[in-house]
């Protein structure tokens, strides 16, 4: 009964904002009128505050010292399932090759491939034999990211000026660039190193004063220089003293 | 030349362009995001094995509904909700196959909190539950009951979402914030 109670205070109500409508309102998307209307309701519910606090939490950049492997097995995990798929597609006798772990149901499969195969676009239509993509989504510089580079900071408000960024190791990174932007996206300062953190110089945290934003992100590049994985913008920001 | 944005990778994709090229956009997208929906679908679940499974349901539901991304939000957005209700579905249908809380969902009630609770109309309950939240929890506190009772959130995944970093998790400020509750349940009883 007292699970049951609590269960009763804290479920959202039929008034909350479903998980999409609060994702448009977290990016300033929804109409005047609804945004403000969704702001005065998720400032008085709990249940709206804390779906909200999981987008933020869930959604930053920050990587925790756990999660690297898990990531790093993801993804290569992934990549070996879409191409079991397709494989599967290909041969409905193969054997599933990644210790059975497939999950999706055959029928499922078979339905998503007929989606696939209706919009032309589905990244796992391709097979073993279909020659990697050329890195054509960009000019200049080709960027076939990996892995995203997964920072460890500093991301988010600061207790004092950071003495150094720090990220994680991607995967045939031979270097990285940082970048320290302004919020307008003027560059700062910028370094290459081949380490994993890069200690900033005195004249820079000189600039880095409380209550002034700042932006920053890491591009990893392979021994060949190209560009194999980026951050995206992380930002950060020094509290009051 | 900066590359394009995921928005304009998707605008060009919309544009219906020859399926060559529009599979090397939906290619860039999901190279761009994969690590990244890998680590939502951990940190949402808690589950280290699980998360690329359910990684892959995600990249399925959005490329199959891609041409239904309202370009007012962000892309990075829309494709957080995808994986937060794959996610609760998958929540969802293991409590069913438990029929019963891990043991890791357990945490002992202080007993005046008990009586004082099951003493109440479940409608006069959650008023008077809300406002001694209110009252007396700090912010973590009253995320952790939230997610866990309202949310129906495993105790391991609000450890991972929310990123707590003291021993014990979320389990420890649900123990904290029933042990606050049940003072503020005595004083409260001793008004009324």
């Amino acid at each position: 009964m007292e699970d049951e109670v609590l269960r009763a205070a804290l479920a959202p109500t039929r008034e909350c904002l479903a998980v999409e409508a609060l994702g448009r309102y977290a990016d300033g998307a929804l109409g005047a009128d609804q945004q403000r209307a969704a702001d005065r309701h998720v400032r008085g519910c709990l249940a709206c505050q804390a779906e909200l606090a999981l987008l933020h939490g869930v959604t930053s950049s920050r990587l925790r010292d756990d999660e690297a492997e898990v990531i790093r097995a993801g993804v290569s995990r992934l990549e070996q399932r879409s191409a079991e798929i397709f494989d599967d597609r290909a041969s409905a006798s193969a054997p599933r090759g990644w210790a059975g772990a497939v999950r999706f149901p055959r029928a499922a499969v078979a339905a998503v491939l007929l989606l696939a195969i209706a919009t032309g676009s589905f990244f796992v239509l391709r097979t073993r034999t279909t020659p990697a993509l050329p890195g054509t989504v960009t000019t200049g510089n080709e960027v076939t990211r990996s892995l995203a580079v997964m920072v460890r900071g500093p991301v988010g408000e600061q207790t004092g000026v950071p003495l150094r960024l720090e990220w994680v190791a991607v995967e045939r990174a031979a270097r990285y660039r940082v970048r320290l932007l302004e919020v307008d996206r003027v560059e700062l300062w910028s370094a290459s190193t081949a380490s994993l953190s890069v200690d900033l110089p005195p004249h820079v945290r000189t600039a880095i004063v409380p209550g002034r934003t700042l932006l920053w992100d890491v591009t990893a590049y392979d021994a060949a220089g190209a560009a194999i994985a980026e951050s995206g913008t992380q930002s950060f920001k020094v509290g009051p003293r | 030349m900066a590359a394009p944005s995921d928005e304009e990778l998707i605008a060009e994709y919309l544009r219906a362009p020859a399926a060559d090229r529009a599979r090397q956009v939906v290619d860039e997208l999901f190279r761009r995001h994969r690590a990244r929906v890998i680590a939502w679908c951990y940190r949402l679940t808690g589950d280290r094995d699980g998360a690329a499974d359910l990684a892959q349901d995600v990249f399925v539901k959005a490329y199959s509904s891609l041409r239904l991304f309202r370009r007012d939000s962000k892309f990075t957005t829309w494709l957080y909700v995808i994986a937060r209700n794959r996610c609760r579905d998958d929540a969802r249908a293991r409590a069913a196959r438990r029929r019963e809380a891990p043991a890791d969902e357990i945490v002992e009630m202080p007993s005046e909190l008990n009586e004082a609770l099951g003493a109440l109309e479940v409608r006069d309950a959650r008023h008077v539950v809300r406002t001694l939240m209110d009252d007396v929890l700090d912010e973590t506190e009253r995320r952790v009951m939230t997610l866990h009772y309202g949310h129906e959130m495993r105790l391991d995944a609000i450890t991972a979402a929310l990123g707590l970093t003291n021993a014990s998790g979320a389990k420890a400020y649900i123990v904290s914030a029933k042990r606050k509750l049940t003072a503020a349940v005595k004083r409260w009883k001793m008004k009324s």
